[in-house]
């Protein structure tokens, strides 16, 4: 119990008078790499957002560092769990280091100017991401792996225990998929913020996790870390597809072969 | 850099402003030197008695009025535009004038003993027509094209409303008339007497709107993430354009584009963060208003065009440009 980040208890969710979610339970550990994976429509980006209580009409309790997310303040929920979104917009002349700092929206009362403090953690952050020398650009003049990089940027800046990513490779060519997960976990390792994100691409949720939740009609229907819960069984159970698995430096790889009827 | 950039297009600015207002005092059917008007603000009696009262009584207070009505018409669309998340917000093209100008109207046949109040009945109306907006496009939360497609739709209802009762009591009240094409003529210190603390409560609430504006800008979802209360922001920010807006209309009609225009060149001079952008939106719309209420005084003089009627001939085209280079994108 201590040491789980997200609590989640007997969560339904509906979109449309339609359960999504219904009577979910869950526990998403401390300091660690979770990907949520699933079939489409399975529930994924729901459960994100519900976390992050992005999404209105909800029963059930969400507990994020022990504290029930819909009784506290948004300001001190903006404090603990940050989101990197799959569709992000700014002002087409924000500069990178204008949006970065947006970030520190949390940690500012209402007149608060630009501190020390904050000048340290936006420097940080675009350090963690190799960003500093773009500080001055436009975002909207970047390529998109760059950009999901500024994102990154500014949900580290934030400064929450907490981070959660929604699909953060999607749009990017192989070569920026990598960087952006290997920033993912190099973020991890060295602060510690629990990281939380949903993955389409089985292999590098697996390659990249240390945990993983599988969501399937709204249920989780196997959790753990990779290497204990990936087989054949799970391929044809949750994606209806027949796999090869094999093992790459310790961690399952799968190679789809066809539809399993 | 930056910095020094900003202060020159303050300075530019400012400049433009002064000379607005000191060329707008000489212009006229009763020309007065440049070099007298501005002789005349440290010495009155350079002017003879009848530029002397013509400036003091007509175009003095009518001056005053544009500089306020056109700085509060741009602050309530730049806010307009951040509720909306949508640069083609405009207090006069989305309804909310059309909401003060019909509840002017609407009390002014019923209950004209309410007339001292009208720049708060013109509040409460351009309230309601941004809720019936609000409740027109919601599903599932706000989406941000349906909400100005359904400004739009309401503006035109309102609209129509408007000129269905002026036509039906035309006899009645010729001065109603007025409230559909704005116009600053005719307007006295008395009106001044009203517009100026209305409008400068307003402004000041208008700062109060800084944050949520720029936050609201990201998107609602980023916005909720960074700790904003995303509602309360969005009935903040509307609340106050439609009091601005409500009091510009309760005091001259509706004069439309102008929150459109004004945001927009202000935005290419100093960028999209509120916190720059909502002061130059205010002396921008003042110069603004000003210079276009010259323009309609002397276009065509003798005659005299409604301001509201000018400004409706340069926005229609800026809004469709707009709309085009959105799309372009």
């Amino acid at each position: 119990m201590n040491n789980a980040a997200i609590n989640i208890r007997d969560l339904t969710l509906s979109y449309d008078e339609k359960n999504v979610i219904a009577n979910l339970d869950c526990l998403i550990p401390k300091h660690r790499v979770t990907t949520i994976i699933g079939p489409n429509g399975a529930g994924k980006s729901t459960l994100l957002k519900s976390i992050a209580r992005l999404l209105h009409k909800q029963s059930g309790d969400i507990y994020i560092m022990e504290k029930n997310a819909a009784t506290i303040s948004r300001k001190a929920l903006a404090r603990l769990v940050a989101v990197l979104l799959q569709q992000n917009t700014c002002p087409a002349d924000i500069t990178v280091e204008k949006l970065i700092y947006m970030g520190r929206m949390p940690h500012k009362k209402w007149f608060e100017m630009r501190n020390p403090e904050d000048e340290t953690v936006v420097r940080e952050a675009m350090h963690r991401t190799g960003i500093t020398d773009m500080r001055d650009k436009r975002v909207l003049e970047l390529s998109g792996g760059e950009r999901q990089r500024v994102w990154m940027a500014m949900a580290i800046a934030q400064k929450t225990d907490i981070l959660l990513l929604d699909e953060p490779t999607t749009y990017l060519d192989i070569s920026f998929q990598m960087d952006i997960l290997e920033l993912v976990r190099e973020i991890n390792r060295k602060t510690n913020i629990t990281i939380v994100m949903v993955l389409h691409d089985l292999n590098h949720a697996f390659r990249y996790s240390d945990e993983i939740l599988v969501l399937k009609d709204g249920q989780i229907v196997r959790n753990g870390a990779p290497e204990e819960i990936v087989n054949r069984d799970l391929l044809r159970e949750v994606y209806n597809i027949e796999a090869e698995i094999i093992d790459l430096d310790g961690k399952p790889y799968i190679i789809a072969k066809n539809k399993w009827r | 850099m930056k910095n020094k950039r900003l202060i020159l297009v303050f300075i530019g600015s400012t400049v433009v402003l002064l000379t607005a207002i000191v060329l707008s005092i000489a212009f006229g059917s009763i020309s007065v030197a440049f070099g007298k008007v501005l002789q005349a603000l440290f010495n009155p009696d350079v002017l003879t008695d009848t530029q002397y009262q013509i400036i003091r009584n007509i175009r003095l207070p009518r001056v005053i009025l544009a500089v306020f009505v056109g700085a509060a018409l741009s602050a309530s669309g730049a806010l307009l535009q951040s509720v909306m998340q949508n640069p083609l917000a405009d207090p006069g093209i989305i309804g909310v004038s059309s909401g003060a100008s019909l509840a002017i109207m609407v009390i002014l046949l019923l209950v004209p003993a309410y007339a001292p109040i009208l720049p708060l009945i013109a509040f409460l109306g351009g309230i309601a027509a941004t809720v019936l907006i609000y409740i027109l496009s919601w599903k599932n939360g706000i989406n941000t094209l349906g909400l100005l497609l359904a400004g739009i739709a309401v503006n035109a209802m309102l609209g129509g409303a408007s000129g269905l009762i002026s036509v039906l009591n035309s006899e009645k009240i010729q001065t109603v008339i007025l409230w559909i094409n704005g116009t600053l003529a005719g307007r006295s210190w008395h009106d001044i007497a009203i517009v100026v603390p209305y409008t400068t409560i307003g402004l000041i609430a208008a700062i109060f709107c800084i944050r949520g504006a720029n936050m609201l800008l990201l998107g609602d979802d980023k916005a909720a993430n960074l700790g904003l209360n995303t509602h309360h922001a969005r009935i903040l920010l509307s609340l106050v354009a439609a009091f601005l807006a409500g009091v510009s209309t309760a005091a001259v009609g509706v004069i439309g584009f102008i929150g459109l225009v004004v945001p927009h060149i202000s935005r290419l001079l100093v960028g999209s963060d509120y916190k720059v952008l909502l002061p130059f939106c205010i002396i921008n719309g003042g110069s603004f208003l000003l210079i276009t209420d010259t323009l309609s005084r002397v276009i065509a003089s003798p005659l005299e065009l409604p301001v509201g009627t000018i400004m409706a001939i340069i926005g229609g085209p800026f809004f469709l440009y707009l709309l085009r280079k959105r799309r372009a994108r």
